[in-house]
């Protein structure tokens, strides 16, 4: 009775831990090429698929400008992997965007994908201000994302989308004349 | 008679001594009070300033001098734009509370900042470059200081920082660069993590003079490189891996082309026992508080200046 109540008391007296996620290791078809989805978070924080002529949302975080939560969701590689993700200007072909560069360990497993957990582990580009006077809102673009997986596997995904806006706000400090918004 | 006797010997023996600085003799200064940092806390105090003269000739600055007491987490001075919540008039000084958010920084352009708790940062900007001030422009210096598990503050806490003016004809500007990449989130076990963005700045080539970068106790490297136009990170220019007194590191002379910025890195390790926010299963997630919260912040000086430029 003495050990199991001091035990209860050890486990709740503890700081709650770090959430449990598998070690790493390939998930997936090992016969099969790497398989990227490109993926993005809207307003509501979650993570959704992406496809050809998709909007991608501008969105605020805490210290200021506006970012795009972007990146991929993958299978048949390492699940612990490194993501680059940066938008290009089609009309161009230059980058629009600065590049985000970060550690994801994929986790679960949805339409044949494993996903990063949250938008911590998924690339937060950052977008605006833009300071070369180019301006991200409302262009045409490609969502480029590079993936390395600790073995050494390599893939990339693109997908064309429209970064936009729910606010003058944004609409002015993602626009081309930032300084004066 | 113990008790006196002891009371004699504690007097005379003072604590550590804030740190004093003459006024330039031409130019002006920047001078918080003097504060104390409870143990078990950590302090932040924003002060406003106006900078000193009258009429619309600019005051060029080439020499700079920060110095700050021992137990300083940083002190940052920014020039003040957009007003949300943060704002004070000459002479005032926000403790706490909105000094501690910064959801207005975005338009507020850093002038100068130090890490070096207890030693003097003495900077004499390249030749032919300065600093360009409007007389009346108004200033805000952020002093943070900790007295807890990461960091102490043996004494007060003060900070003090000399602009000294030079009457030298035909200057190029200095200009700066604060970014902050702001998603980030280090748990009990992360190994070697790493967070890295460029912040594209350079609308015309542009040479980086100096830089220093801002982590907090999670943080074991903090890199930084120019990048070119293609995002494409080149010569690393810059290393860190003390994260309480990282180096200023002065007399760079970096060339960034057209088109291009600046590459940083951030990489944090977390022994499995830590624990930084109880709420968030112990890990540490973007904030200003030192012993709960993550940073990777860089500051960058180059010329000529273009824009005011952050990065986000």
């Amino acid at each position: 009775m003495l050990l199991r109540t001091a035990v209860l008391l050890a486990l709740f007296s503890c700081p709650p831990g770090p959430a449990p996620h598998p070690p790493c290791g390939f998930v997936g078809d090992a016969t099969r090429a790497v398989a990227l989805l490109p993926i993005a978070a809207g307003a509501d924080g979650l993570l959704r698929a992406l496809h050809d002529g998709d909007e991608v949302q501008l969105q605020k975080p805490p210290q200021g400008g506006f970012v795009i939560y972007a990146g991929v969701a993958a299978t048949n590689l390492n699940r612990c992997l490194q993501s680059t993700a940066e938008l290009i200007d089609v009309a161009s072909g230059q980058p629009l965007t600065g590049i985000d560069q970060r550690n994801a360990d994929l986790v679960d497993e949805h339409v044949g994908y494993f996903w990063p957990p949250d938008i911590f582990q998924t690339p937060n580009i950052p977008a605006c201000p833009d300071a070369l006077h180019v301006g991200v809102v409302n262009r045409s673009a490609i969502l480029r994302v590079d993936v390395t997986d600790t073995d050494g596997r390599t893939g990339r995904a693109e997908v064309h989308v429209t970064p936009v806006c729910s606010d003058a706000s944004c609409t002015c400090i993602c626009g081309p004349n930032p300084t004066h918004c | 008679m113990k008790i006196s006797f002891l009371l004699v010997i504690l007097g005379a023996c003072p604590g550590p001594q804030d740190v004093q600085l003459a006024p330039p003799k031409a130019g002006f200064q920047l001078a918080t009070d003097s504060f104390s940092v409870a143990q078990g806390t950590e302090v932040q105090r924003c002060y406003f300033f106006r900078v000193p003269g009258s009429g619309t000739d600019p005051i060029w600055i080439s020499h700079i001098v920060a110095a700050v007491n021992e137990g300083s987490h940083h002190m940052n001075v920014f020039r003040v734009r957009t007003i949300l919540a943060l704002d004070g008039e000459d002479g005032d000084v926000v403790d706490g509370g909105e000094c501690w958010n910064s959801g207005n920084w975005s338009d507020w352009p850093l002038v100068m900042n130090s890490q070096e708790g207890g030693e003097i940062v003495d900077w004499t900007l390249p030749a032919g470059v300065a600093h360009k001030f409007t007389p009346g422009e108004k200033l805000m210096l952020q002093s943070h200081f900790v007295n807890a598990r990461t960091q102490q503050t043996p004494g007060r806490g003060k900070a003090i920082v000399n602009f000294e003016a030079t009457s030298a004809a035909g200057l190029q500007e200095l200009g700066t660069v604060f970014a902050t990449d702001q998603h980030i989130r280090i748990c009990p076990g992360d190994d070697n993590v790493a967070f890295a963005q460029t912040c594209r700045f350079a609308r015309q080539p542009v040479t980086i003079v100096a830089a220093n970068g801002h982590f907090h106790s999670r943080g074991v490297k903090f890199e930084m490189s120019a990048s070119d136009a293609q995002n494409q990170p080149g010569g690393q220019f810059y290393t860190s891996t003390q994260w309480a007194d990282p180096t200023f590191t002065r007399d760079l002379a970096v060339p960034v082309e057209q088109g291009g910025g600046v590459f940083f890195r951030c990489t944090y390790s977390m022994a499995p026992q830590e624990c930084a926010d109880t709420t968030d299963h112990c890990c540490a997630t973007f904030g200003p508080h030192v012993e709960t919260q993550e940073h990777c912040n860089a500051f960058v000086y180059y010329y000529p200046k273009l824009d005011d430029a952050t990065c986000f």
